[in-house]
């Protein structure tokens, strides 16, 4: 996380923005895969570059093989085998990169994680993910998934030093956002406008914005808090709420530097935060929290997820019992990943799988009443009683985790 | 508003949010700095 505050970031923008610009015949996606190049060397070194570049080479292969033979009859288990070996694979190095980050966590001795576990510990492979992880792998991950999922899906499959450009941007590397590949690949078709003072100084505006929050707001607080080196207090629930509160400031502050970068280089990236002491319910907060992530896991696990069931158990319109059944698995899945995403450990699990019941019981409640909880109340009342449920019981499920904070 | 007054408005808290940064984290220990969840 320390790129931000680095002055070699702030000159890698500087000199990324003149490099965009340049009149060169070639597709903005290409363009920007060069330059992104150049900023991950000078700024993580070639080590990381090479090691993330690797892994972007081969599964830039896989799926241009892939692409290259899509036209041509494939045998129908080769078809099924391969997404399940691609997304596979990608689990199994995620794992070992969660392993390599948190090597005493609560999953190493659980049967095939053992072995995970075992490898993880061999040093050549250790130090390669502690490079990975310079670059922020579990993002790099997720980015993966999105373009295996929409190259297999019918996408184009951008150039290699395009999609090393999609999958690694370096003003996202500290902390997302999660950028879409859709959009990624759809820039090539969009003339880019070209600068002018007002774009330039919106963007600037929410650079230093971020750098404001992240580093004035959000470190001051913590100061006041916890000190320079202490742990921050996990003890009582209004602990969590600072923490929430904290964690708005910090990470909507890295959020927004990159959503500015991304504006000022004119590249697709999404906002993180809409908004959330504003949410209408408990399942409309994590649509205003780490939007990107939300999004994200919509559309890879949730959605797919949904479909499948739904196909396969085939509920009539009167089955609601099928019907939520099919739904609060499909938000559960997503949920508990969110959950050892942030954290491998059963505490952050357990905190994921208690979102995704709330969210699932609010969805059963709110379809099966016939009137919004909210509707019984006076439009005044509801307005203020209704960010307090929704925000509290965030504290509240965010509670459950904090224990392992403090570790 | 118009475009004027609202881009100068934006120049002014760029330069106020830049001055407080260089008061609050400039040279500041490293742990303040790079800290974090």
């Amino acid at each position: 996380m320390a790129v931000f505050a680095s002055m070699s970031f702030v000159l890698v923008v500087a000199a990324s923005y003149i490099a965009v610009q340049l009149p060169v015949a070639a597709r903005r996606s290409t363009l920007f895969g060069y330059v992104n190049l150049v900023a991950l060397l000078v700024l993580f070194g070639w080590r990381a570059t090479v090691s993330v570049g690797a892994v972007a080479l081969l599964y830039w292969a896989v799926l241009a093989l892939l692409t290259t033979h899509s036209g041509k009859r494939v045998h129908v288990v080769l078809g099924r085998l391969v997404p399940a070996v691609l997304y596979g694979s990608v689990a199994v190095l995620f794992v070992l990169h969660k392993m390599v980050l948190e090597p005493g966590n609560q999953f190493s001795g659980l049967v095939g994680l053992s072995e995970l576990s075992t490898i993880a510990a061999v040093p050549a492979i250790s130090h390669g993910f502690e490079l990975l992880q310079l670059l922020a792998f579990s993002y790099v991950a997720l980015r993966i998934v999105d373009a295996i999922r929409a190259v297999l899906a019918g996408e184009r499959l951008l150039d290699l030093p395009a999609f090393f450009g999609y999958l690694v941007p370096f003003f996202m590397t500290p902390s997302g956002p999660i950028n879409e590949y859709e959009e990624h690949v759809a820039m090539d078709e969009v003339v880019r406008e070209q600068p002018t003072l007002t774009s330039f100084v919106d963007s600037l505006y929410l650079i230093v914005l971020g750098y404001f929050l992240k580093f004035t707001c959000a470190q001051s607080l913590a100061l006041i808090v916890r000190g320079l080196s202490d742990p921050w207090p996990v003890g009582s629930v209004s602990d969590t709420a600072i923490f929430l509160f904290f964690v708005l400031m910090e990470f909507s502050g890295y959020s927004l530097i990159a959503y500015g970068v991304g504006q000022l280089l004119g590249l697709p990236t999404p906002m993180n935060f809409n908004k959330p002491w504003r949410a209408t319910s408990f399942a409309d907060f994590w649509t205003r929290w780490h939007m990107s992530l939300g999004s994200f896991v919509r559309r890879t696990m949730y959605f797919p997820m949904r479909i499948s069931l739904s196909r396969l158990l085939r509920p009539d319109r009167d089955e609601r019992l099928k019907i939520h059944a099919i739904n609060t698995i499909a938000l559960l899945t997503p949920f508990a990943f969110v959950g050892v995403w942030h954290r491998f450990s059963v505490i952050f699990l357990l905190w994921g799988l208690a979102v995704g019941t709330v969210v699932a019981l609010e969805t059963i409640i709110r379809e099966e009443l016939p009137r919004s909880a909210s509707a019984w109340l006076p439009n005044w009342a509801s307005k203020a009683i209704v960010p307090v449920y929704s925000v509290g019981l965030v504290v509240l499920t965010l509670h459950i985790a904090m224990q392992d904070f403090s570790r | 508003m118009s475009e004027k007054i609202r881009l100068t408005a934006k120049i002014i808290a760029i330069l106020l949010m830049l001055t407080t940064i260089s008061v609050t984290a400039g040279g500041a220990p490293e742990q303040y700095v790079y800290g974090g969840f």
